[in-house]
């Protein structure tokens, strides 16, 4: 088989296209200049202000301590480390959350097109509720109920192995020092020790950001669910499939189809959601590097930077992840 | 075609060009010209501060800081109602002043090493303070070394968390901390029992303290950690207008040092006693040489009194916060506040 010969462009129609062309040529150097001019500017600017510019700072020591860290911080550690913990804590909400919120998703949108009518009602009301309220209205309710309602860390509620507090909840982990054992949580004084902390901040975080996104991917799913034909779900009724595995096996990855550049875009907006972090005290990018970053070395301006590069490179990643994902799904359709 | 709407694009282009220009002229040009040409002087200022910057019932902002604040624009303008106030966080602030957003922080921000050196300039001292911690009366700690263990709520990018990770380092002493973007924040996390304690200034303790219905169920520790010499805080590079700044709110302590005050500065402007000439601008030509009239430190402290009535009027005894003067004392009274010589 060979290739289509490429249509040449007759002189006439060249002609008529140049203006076009030279326009775009102009306006691309026209922006280029202005990037240029813009940065010298900006370098200018800083050194007729004075202002120390650049990332130096990056590997000096921080001096201060990060609530949650998934990596080794200690005050010892430097601004480098403190970013990276940073970004961490961000991802970790922003995985927890969607996973969650794709769950809660996934069951209202089937509640919603389920015969019976209270299941049905209680889902639409599900997403009317929490997708009318704003985001951040909801996460300080959530933080704030946690703390009105946990108990202190001397009438801890015990959970089997596990704590719950006002300080969080404490969870069983295992410890390899010198051999594996297991460390439970007690209660010692002021605070707990032993296990690991899952903090309040990152509860009541998780919760509002799961609630409100998956109220929105609920539509998303419902919309894709809808646009399977019933054909197929009354053909796999015929071959005997029971609904639960009829949802799984047959609606849902055609569901996704349509649903997953929709869904993608929400899960970007989780993830630029996560943010409101700042405003209930949870050490993510926001918080750490945009906050305490910012202030301890006086250079906000490169710590906004950092802030702005860190969120695109995770919103690129995600849309990487489901464009990935959604070739994947096209391919299988196109099989 | 396409060209009127290549065209129009590049007269866009040469549009937001011409804006970002714009901006870069702000940021290099003299601040007390932009001042003198808005007539207005812009400051950043605390969300909530009860007697540094708050606002009354009838929502307007007043406070300590807030007549720092007044005492600039008087001087720059003559006028102390040309001011325009920007509740600002520290993220905000410190990179809203070196950008011109404001022209000045009359905040509630510690001088530092890395700060000024960062480039934000301390032009005078106007509140020496020092860090404590608040508890219960209910968790029965008596002093710094029960809070071993603690939990403590503080603001992100404060001195405080410097202060807090060093103390406890050097005292092998084991807490967890949560930060909060703002003093207020920090403050109900812990009203609301998620932390054991919180620190921050002991005047800035003072203040939320004042606000309680219930206070007496709480205790600040006797123990200062920290000395924290505080003041309005200018861009660098801007000598000119940080010398206005300095010797602006100079005056308000030369001014108590000399026993002027508000209701008697027009008659002090006949003294003839040198120094309270040289102050108020009758003689010498201080104003003139920091580009602004001569009677600059009249205006100042007409407008605002001089600095005991500015902390008698916002936080001194009489008011909720109660504060004793203590280490800001005028000098002679035994503090730590004196005015650089007028001469």
């Amino acid at each position: 088989m060979t290739a289509p010969p490429k249509p040449r462009l007759s002189r006439a129609v060249l002609i008529e296209r140049l203006p076009g062309y030279a326009g775009q040529a102009v306006l691309l150097a026209l922006v280029a200049w202005l990037v240029w001019r813009g940065v010298a500017n900006f370098q200018a600017s800083a050194r007729a202000l004075h202002l120390s510019v650049g990332f130096d700072f990056l590997r000096t020591r921080a001096g201060f301590d990060i609530a949650q860290s998934l990596i080794a911080f200690t005050p010892a550690s430097t601004y480098l480390d403190a970013i990276a913990a940073a970004a961490l804590n961000t991802l970790l909400v922003i995985a927890l959350a969607g996973v969650l919120s794709t769950l809660i998703g996934l069951c209202v949108a089937f509640g919603r097109l389920a015969p019976a009518g209270l299941v049905q009602g209680v889902s639409a009301a599900y997403v009317e509720v929490f997708r009318n309220i704003p985001l951040l209205l909801q996460i300080l309710f959530w933080y704030a109920s946690a703390l009105a309602l946990l108990p202190a860390v001397a009438d801890s509620i015990q959970l089997g192995p596990a704590l719950l507090n006002n300080r969080g909840l404490f969870l069983p982990s295992a410890q390899f020092d010198p051999v594996i054992a297991l460390s439970r949580p007690r209660v010692e004084g002021f605070d707990v020790s032993g296990g690991v902390a899952i903090l309040p901040e990152l509860m009541a975080l998780t919760l509002g950001l799961s609630i409100y996104n998956g109220a929105f991917l609920a539509e998303i799913f419902r919309a894709g669910i809808l646009s399977v034909p019933r054909g197929q779900i009354e053909a796999a009724a015929t071959v005997g499939l029971s609904g639960m595995r009829a949802a799984l096996l047959i609606v849902l990855p055609q569901a996704l189809r349509v649903a997953l550049p929709a869904a993608g875009g929400q899960y970007q907006t989780l993830a630029k959601a996560s943010s409101l972090a700042a405003a209930i005290g949870y050490p993510d990018i926001m918080q750490i590097v945009g906050g305490t970053v910012a202030s301890q070395t006086s250079q906000a301006l490169e710590a906004m930077a950092l802030v702005v590069l860190l969120y695109a490179a995770i919103n690129l990643a995600i849309a990487l992840i489901v464009g990935f994902a959604n070739r994947r799904l096209l391919a299988h359709e196109g099989r | 075609m396409d060209f009127p709407r290549a065209f129009s694009n590049a007269l866009e282009t040469l549009l937001s060009l011409a804006a970002v220009a714009a901006l870069a002229g702000t940021a290099q040009a003299d601040v007390l010209d932009d001042v003198k040409t808005n007539g207005v002087v812009k400051c950043g200022v605390t969300l909530s501060a009860p007697g540094f910057s708050a606002e009354n019932n009838e929502g307007k902002r007043e406070g300590f800081d807030i007549d720092l604040c007044k005492a600039i624009a008087a001087a720059a303008l003559g006028d102390e109602t040309k001011m325009q106030l920007t509740p600002m966080d520290l993220k905000t602030a410190f990179a809203g002043l070196p950008t011109g957003v404001v022209d000045v922080l009359t905040h509630r921000f510690t001088w530092t090493e890395s700060r000024d050196i960062g480039g934000l300039k301390f032009p005078k001292i106007m509140f020496f303070d020092g860090q404590g911690f608040v508890v219960a009366r209910k968790s029965k700690v008596g002093k710094l070394a029960d809070l071993n263990n603690a939990t403590i709520c503080t603001l992100q990018g404060s001195t405080s968390e410097l202060i807090v990770a060093s103390y406890f380092g050097a005292h092998k002493m084991k807490y967890k901390i949560v930060t909060f973007a703002s003093a207020e924040q920090a403050w109900d996390a812990f009203v609301g029992k998620r932390c054991d304690t919180v620190i921050n200034d002991r005047s800035g303790l003072a203040a939320r303290l004042a606000k309680l219905p219930n206070k007496d169920d709480y205790r600040v520790l006797a123990e200062t950690v920290s000395n924290e010499p505080i003041g309005p805080i200018v861009a660098q590079g801007q000598p000119r207008w940080e010398a206005l700044v300095r010797f602006t709110l100079n005056a308000l302590v030369a001014a108590e040092e000399l026993g002027i005050t508000q209701a008697n500065v027009d008659e002090q402007r006949n003294s003839q006693n040198p120094d309270v000439q040289r102050l108020l601008g009758a003689t010498g030509d201080f104003g003139a040489k920091l580009g602004v009239g001569n009677d600059y430190a009249y205006k100042a402290v007409k407008a605002v009194g001089n600095y005991g009535e500015i902390w008698d009027r916002n936080v001194g005894p009489k008011t909720p916060l109660r504060l004793e003067r203590g280490r800001n004392a005028l000098v002679a009274n035994g503090g730590l506040m004196m005015s650089i010589p007028v001469r």
